[in-house]
C-alpha cells in the first residue's frame, strides 16, 4: 500500500508519540490493517456490509488549517459541547466544568494520565478487529477522556459534535469515558457533514463503568449523503452498574455502528436505536452483549426503515458467559420496507453457555399496515401523507424515548424533514 | 344528503349487500339493526371507501356527488365521517399530531387556510373536557394502550374536531359499559344539528335509548328489510330477529 508509509510518518507525530506501549499498539494496528485490508463478505461479522465499500477514494489525512467556525445550530442547548471539525477539535464551551467532572484532550491524557488511557484500551471487552477498528487504532490522535469522579451527577448532558467539511478528508477519532463508582452523566455524540462532500469519518469510544455507575450514551448520525461513516461503541461494565444506548443513524451514503458490551455481575444494558436508509444509504448496526457475570439483564430494541434503493443491516449477537446465570436478555429488532427495491437483513444470534437463563429475540420485517393507511386517509389524510406519517411514528416510538429535551426535538425534526415526499423513493410513476 | 340505490357490493368475492337502498336527509339520525353477517359493517366501510370492499351495482350520491368514485381522503374531506367499531392503533404519532393533521388535510380541501395553533389548541380541550378525558389524552400515541372505552371516545373527539356532515358509527357500544355509553352518547347528541346526519349501525337497542334515532332499519341479507321509527328497535329487542328472517318475501 503506497499509503503505508504516509501513515507510519504520520503515527510518528501524533499525541503520545514516544510512549511505547501506544507506539506498539499503532504499529502492531497499522501492521493489521496493511496485512489485511478490509474485510471481505467471506467474513461473517461483514456478509451484509462489505466494509471494502468504505475504500475507494484516497482518502487525506492532512490539509490546511482547520477553521474555527461550524454551524453553530448543531450544538444542542443546554449541553455542555465539545466540538471536533474534521478530526481535530475546535473549541468548547469555556464555562468551568461542574464539580467531579474533567474533561481532557486526549494528548493531555496521554501526558497526564497515560496509564489510565493504557487500562481503558486493555479492558477485558475488546473492540471488533477488523480494518476500521485497526485504523482508528493507528490514526487517531485526537478525542477526549471524559472523567466523572465517585458518587458525582452530572446533570448537564455533554455533547461531544463532530463535524465533517473537507472532501476526501479520513478523520479518526478516539474517546474515553470513565464514571467512577456511583457517578452518573449523559453524553451525546453528534456526527454530522455537509451533503455532496464524500469523506471518510471514523470513531470509537471507550466507556468503563465502574461499580453501580450509570450513564445514558446517544448517537445522532447526520453525515451528509455522500459520508462514510464508521463508530464503535464499545463498553465495560462493572457490577449494577447502567449503560443505556440509544442511536439515530439518519444520514450518510455507507455507515455502521458497533455497539459492544460487556456485563458484569447485576448490571444493566439497553441499547435503543432507530436507522433510516433511504436512496442509496446503507446502514449497518451491529450490536454484541457479554453477559460476563450472573443476574444482569441487557434489552435490545432497533428500528429500522429502508427505502427508495436504501439498504439496512442488523446484527445483534448476545452471548451468555457459563457464569452468567439469571441472565436475562430480550432483543428485538422491527424493520419496515418502504419500497420494491429496498432491502432490510436482520440476524439475531444467541451463544448461550449458561443453563439458567431468560433469553429471546424477537424479529420482524414489514411493511405498513393497510388497515392505519385507511383509518388516516377516512381522517382525510391523503396516502403519501398517511405514509409519512406512519413511517414517522415507527421510528418516533423510539425517539419520543430520548430523555434530553433538545436532542429528542433535534431528531423528531430530521425525522420530519428527512420523510418528505414521496417517502423514501416510492416514485409516483 | 346521501341517497343509496341498489347497492351491492362483495368482499373477497362474497356478496355481501344486495341492492340496498336508503335516504337520509339533513339532520336525520338512521339506525341501522341487524344480526350478525346482515352487512351491516360493510354498508359502513363501503360508504368511507375502505379498499378490499368491491362495489359491484348500484349507486351513492352525497350531497350531489358520486362518492363511490371518490377516495377514501377525498370522502372524508367532502364530510363523511367512520367513527370504527376497532380504531386502530399507531403507536409513535400523538393524538393531537393526528388530529392536526386531519383538519389541516379537511381545511385545505376547503380552500381555507391551516389552522392557528393557539386556535386549534383551545379548540381541542374544550372538545376533550366535554368527552371527560385528560388532558395528557392528547399526547398519547394515537389509540395506543387506550381502553375500549377511550378509543371509542377519541372517535368522537375526532368527529367533534373534524365536523363532518354524515357521521356514520359502526357499533360504537360494543364493549362499552353503560357509562362509558353514556359519554359517548352525549359527546354524538352534542353533535346533532339541522345539518348534519348520522347512521348508528349496531347490533343492540341499548344505544338506541342513549341517541334517539329518527328512523330505524333492519338489514338482513345484504338489504334493507324493514324500516320504520324508534318503536320498531323495541320491537327487535323484544322479537329477536329470528322472525324477519323467516318472513316471507325476503
Amino acid at each position: 500500500m503506497e499509503r503505508l508509509s504516509t501513515f507510519q510518518a504520520l503515527q510518528g507525530t501524533l499525541p503520545g508519540a514516544g510512549l511505547s506501549w501506544l507506539d506498539q499498539h499503532r504499529r502492531e494496528s497499522l501492521a493489521a490493517f496493511t496485512a489485511h485490508g478490509f474485510p471481505t463478505t467471506r467474513d461473517e461479522e461483514w456478509q451484509y456490509l462489505p466494509a471494502s465499500s468504505f475504500s475507494g477514494t484516497q482518502f487525506q489525512t492532512e490539509g490546511p488549517g482547520i477553521e474555527d467556525t461550524f454551524d453553530q445550530s448543531l450544538k444542542l442547548p443546554g449541553c455542555l459541547t465539545l466540538v471536533f471539525k474534521d478530526g481535530q477539535r475546535i473549541a468548547s464551551d469555556q464555562s468551568p466544568l461542574p464539580q467531579g467532572l474533567e474533561i481532557l484532550k486526549l494528548q493531555d491524557a496521554l501526558l497526564r494520565a497515560p496509564e489510565e488511557i493504557k487500562a481503558l484500551l486493555e479492558l477485558p471487552e475488546p473492540a471488533s478487529r477488523h480494518s476500521l477498528s485497526q485504523l482508528v487504532a493507528a490514526l487517531a490522535g485526537e478525542g477526549v477522556l471524559i472523567r466523572v469522579a465517585a458518587g458525582i451527577r452530572i446533570e448537564q448532558p455533554i455533547q461531544i459534535l463532530h463535524l465533517n467539511s473537507r472532501p476526501d478528508h479520513l478523520s479518526a477519532i478516539r474517546h474515553f469515558i470513565r464514571l467512577e463508582r456511583n457517578a452518573e452523566a449523559t453524553v451525546i455524540e453528534t456526527h454530522a457533514g455537509p451533503n455532496q462532500t464524500s469523506y471518510l469519518a471514523l470513531s470509537m469510544t471507550r466507556i468503563r463503568l465502574e461499580e453501580n455507575a450509570s450513564l445514558d450514551h446517544y448517537k445522532h448520525q447526520c453525515e451528509g449523503d455522500q459520508g462514510r461513516h464508521f463508530g464503535g461503541i464499545y463498553a465495560d461494565q462493572a457490577p449494577t452498574s447502567r449503560f443505556r444506548q440509544t442511536q439515530a443513524a439518519l444520514g450518510s451514503a455507507i455507515a455502521r455502528t458497533e455497539i459492544h458490551s460487556r456485563l458484569e455481575r447485576a448490571s444493566e444494558c439497553e441499547l435503543e436505536g432507530v436507522f433510516l436508509a433511504q436512496d442509496r444509504a446503507q446502514l449497518d448496526t451491529h450490536t454484541r452483549l457479554r453477559h460476563a457475570g450472573p443476574h444482569a439483564t441487557s434489552r435490545d430494541d432497533y428500528r429500522g426503515i429502508a427505502g427508495g434503493r436504501g439498504r439496512g443491516v442488523f446484527q445483534g449477537r448476545i452471548i451468555v458467559e457459563p457464569n452468567a446465570q439469571k441472565t436475562k436478555a430480550e432483543m428485538q429488532c422491527r424493520n419496515l420496507l418502504l419500497s420494491q427495491d429496498a432491502e432490510i437483513d436482520a440476524k439475531p444470534q444467541l451463544e448461550i453457555h449458561a443453563d439458567d437463563v431468560k433469553c429471546s429475540h424477537g424479529l420482524t420485517v414489514g411493511q405498513l399496515d393497510p388497515g392505519a393507511i385507511f383509518y388516516l386517509a377516512s381522517r382525510g389524510v391523503g396516502e403519501d401523507e398517511a405514509r409519512r406519517l406512519l413511517t414517522y411514528g415507527f421510528a418516533n416510538e423510539i425517539v419520543e424515548r430520548i430523555r434530553p429535551d433538545a436532542l429528542r426535538q433535534r431528531i423528531q425534526d430530521e425525522l420530519s424533514q428527512r420523510l418528505t415526499y414521496p417517502v423514501a423513493g416510492s416514485n409516483p410513476a | 344528503m346521501l341517497s343509496i340505490r341498489q347497492l351491492e357490493a362483495r368482499v373477497e368475492e362474497k356478496p355481501i349487500l344486495k341492492g340496498l337502498n336508503l335516504e337520509i336527509k339533513a339532520g336525520e339520525v338512521h339506525a341501522i339493526m341487524g344480526p350478525n353477517g346482515s352487512g351491516k359493517s360493510t354498508l359502513s366501510h363501503v360508504l368511507a371507501g375502505r379498499p378490499g370492499y368491491e362495489v359491484t351495482g348500484g349507486s351513492v350520491t352525497f350531497d350531489g356527488k358520486d362518492l363511490l368514485s371518490l377516495k377514501p381522503e377525498e370522502r372524508a374531506r367532502e364530510g363523511v365521517f367512520l367513527a370504527f367499531q376497532y380504531p386502530v392503533e399507531i403507536p409513535g404519532v400523538s393524538n393531537i399530531y393526528l388530529l392536526k393533521a386531519a383538519l389541516n388535510a379537511i381545511r385545505r380541501h376547503r380552500g381555507e387556510p391551516e389552522v392557528d395553533a393557539m386556535d386549534f389548541l383551545q379548540l381541542v380541550k374544550a372538545r376533550i373536557r366535554s368527552l371527560n378525558l385528560d388532558e395528557q389524552f392528547l399526547y398519547r400515541g394515537v389509540n395506543e394502550g387506550f381502553s375500549g372505552g377511550e378509543k371509542k371516545r377519541n372517535e368522537i373527539l375526532q368527529m367533534a374536531i373534524l365536523e363532518p356532515k354524515l357521521c356514520i358509527l359502526d357499533e360504537t357500544d360494543s364493549g362499552l359499559d353503560i357509562d362509558a355509553l353514556k359519554v359517548v352518547a352525549d359527546g354524538v347528541n352534542a353533535l346533532r344539528s339541522p345539518d348534519r346526519s348520522f347512521v348508528m349501525v349496531t347490533h343492540y337497542q341499548r344505544l338506541l335509548d342513549y341517541i334517539k334515532p329518527d328512523f330505524v332499519h333492519v338489514l338482513a341479507q345484504g338489504q334493507i328489510v324493514r324500516s320504520g321509527g324508534p318503536e320498531l328497535a323495541h320491537e327487535l329487542e323484544a322479537k329477536g330477529y329470528g322472525w324477519l328472517e323467516s318472513a316471507p318475501g325476503i
